[in-house]
């Protein structure tokens, strides 16, 4: 199917947004520096707010929405209940930390509510229909592209307000993030490869007559080495390895680290952009021939 | 329950495309778009292995399914796509955003967004006409009479009737993904590939 580029980015920016929140949170419990808690939740709130608007760009009819939102079942309700939920617990977590030091239980909130925004996020896209997104590996790639997003993010602001005692802590948190983009990556192109969808043999179209039969066999070879190869590796190599070899390079180094934040970030960014457009490109329907 | 739906004998399918030439316009469907295709389903080898002339061909009408459990529905967040007492799955266009998740959700792709209206369109059975006790115009329309439409809940129906006569084996449906498509489609003396 066609790449819809608005809930692409929506789902990047919710990763960012969750990231950053749930990984201030944990600097939070770790007791590390108080100075970056406040600009990385104005960092969050925006990712939140920037993800949000450009989701309405997807919406046709986007006016309409503001009278409409109410089945529970739907992924896109589930996600607007996600944004507020989520601007709920940014509110309450500035509260608290206008009034010094965050307490460990605003923290851990944090934790849980970034975790439960990005697995809400990722579940809306849990379709039988798709046999290429129907699956919890869906999870698991938007749970590590969070940490990645989410740790380079904390990084570059720890960089910039140089501070030290975080700069570590967010290079480590990049760096895992990295590592787990590869491995979810792996791990889904694997399943991508074991995909078995309904075929018919040779069929024709007569509406669309010059139209190639549909390949529904193969996903994982499309992935792996196919016309999706430069999406699938670029996610893997860019968004997962460099962003984690960034912050290995700077695991136990406090000192020039905003190239290198920088540079993650970018890599994490762009990796995410390309996994995702690939996982549009490769999700055809259960019934592909239509 | 009413679930009104169609069955189509696919062995009386000549291809001619009228059931997708009427769709079009009696519901003055796009350039374009399709709310009723005819598929050329083959040929394909009669077993394994063969060869021509060893070959078979079937066409296979396919449109939204009015399933029992519509996905298209339970991912719509307005309540556009709602399934209706008669059993047929519909859009309200008032109610409808064009956010297209109900388009992802359909596992046979028969949706369309109307570029103009900026609204999610698909089969409606052709309601317009059931509602004052018609037919859809893809039945009235059908040359080879391939096409039955009326409740399948109702064992008195004309199309209960016809499924009740025929073997089970050579009643088929569109691949199930957990929606429950409600469209049956006989094939006698072929094999079905869907």
């Amino acid at each position: 199917m066609e790449v819809q580029w608005s809930l692409i980015v929506f789902t990047l920016f919710a990763c960012i947004a969750s990231g950053v929140f749930a990984g201030q949170g944990l600097l939070a419990l770790l007791g590390k520096s108080e100075r970056l808690q406040k600009p990385a939740l104005a960092v969050s709130l925006g990712a939140l707010v920037v993800g949000g608007i450009v989701s309405f760009t997807h919406l046709q009819h986007w006016e309409r929405a503001f009278n409409g939102f109410g089945n529970l079942s739907s992924g896109i309700t589930q996600e607007l209940i996600g944004i507020v939920v989520m601007f709920v617990l940014i509110v309450i977590y500035f509260v608290v930390l206008r009034r010094g030091t965050v307490p460990k239980w605003a923290g851990i909130l944090a934790i849980i509510g970034g975790l439960g925004f990005v697995l809400v996020v990722a579940s809306s896209y849990m379709m039988p229909a798709r046999p290429a997104w129907s699956t919890p590996l869906l999870h698991v790639f938007y749970l590590a592209q969070m940490v990645v997003s989410g740790g380079a993010t904390l990084w570059l602001i720890a960089a910039v307000l140089k501070a030290d005692d975080t700069l570590v802590v967010s290079a480590r948190i990049t760096a895992i993030g990295g590592v787990c983009v590869v491995v979810s990556l792996i791990a889904y192109a694997l399943y991508a490869s074991s995909l078995s969808l309904p075929m018919v043999g040779n069929y024709f179209d007569p509406t669309d007559p010059t139209k190639p039969m549909v390949a529904v066999a193969g996903l994982g070879g499309e992935l792996l080495a196919g016309g999706l190869a430069a999406y699938f590796w670029g996610a893997l190599v860019v968004g997962g390895a460099i962003a984690a070899i960034l912050g290995f390079l700077k695991w136990n180094r406090a000192e020039g680290n905003f190239g290198f934040a920088a540079a993650a970030l970018v890599c994490a960014l762009a990796g995410g952009l390309a996994f995702r457009a690939a996982l549009y490109l490769i999700g055809v329907s259960a019934y592909a021939f239509y | 329950m009413t679930q009104y739906a169609i069955v189509t004998d696919l062995d009386r399918c000549v291809g001619c495309l009228a059931c997708s030439v009427a769709c079009k316009m009696v519901n003055s469907v796009p350039i374009g778009q399709f709310w009723n295709k005819t598929l050329r389903i083959g040929p394909n080898p009669k077993n394994e292995g063969d060869n021509w002339p060893d070959v078979e061909l079937y066409y296979l009408t396919v449109q939204c399914q009015h399933c029992e459990k519509p996905q298209c529905v339970e991912v719509c967040p307005t309540g556009a796509s709602q399934k209706l007492a008669d059993g047929t799955v519909q859009i309200d266009k008032q109610k409808c955003i064009g956010c297209q998740f109900c388009v992802m959700a359909c596992p046979y792709n028969v949706r369309y967004l109307n570029e103009d209206e900026r609204v999610v369109e698909k089969c409606t059975l052709c309601e317009q006409l059931i509602a004052d006790g018609g037919l859809p115009q893809c039945v009235t329309q059908c040359g080879g009479r391939a096409r039955y439409f009326g409740d399948i809940d109702d064992p008195a129906s004309e199309v209960s009737t016809l499924l009740a006569a025929e073997d089970p084996a050579t009643v088929h449906s569109l691949p199930d993904v957990g929606n429950l498509p409600t469209f049956k489609y006989i094939l006698r003396n072929m094999k079905w590939r869907g």
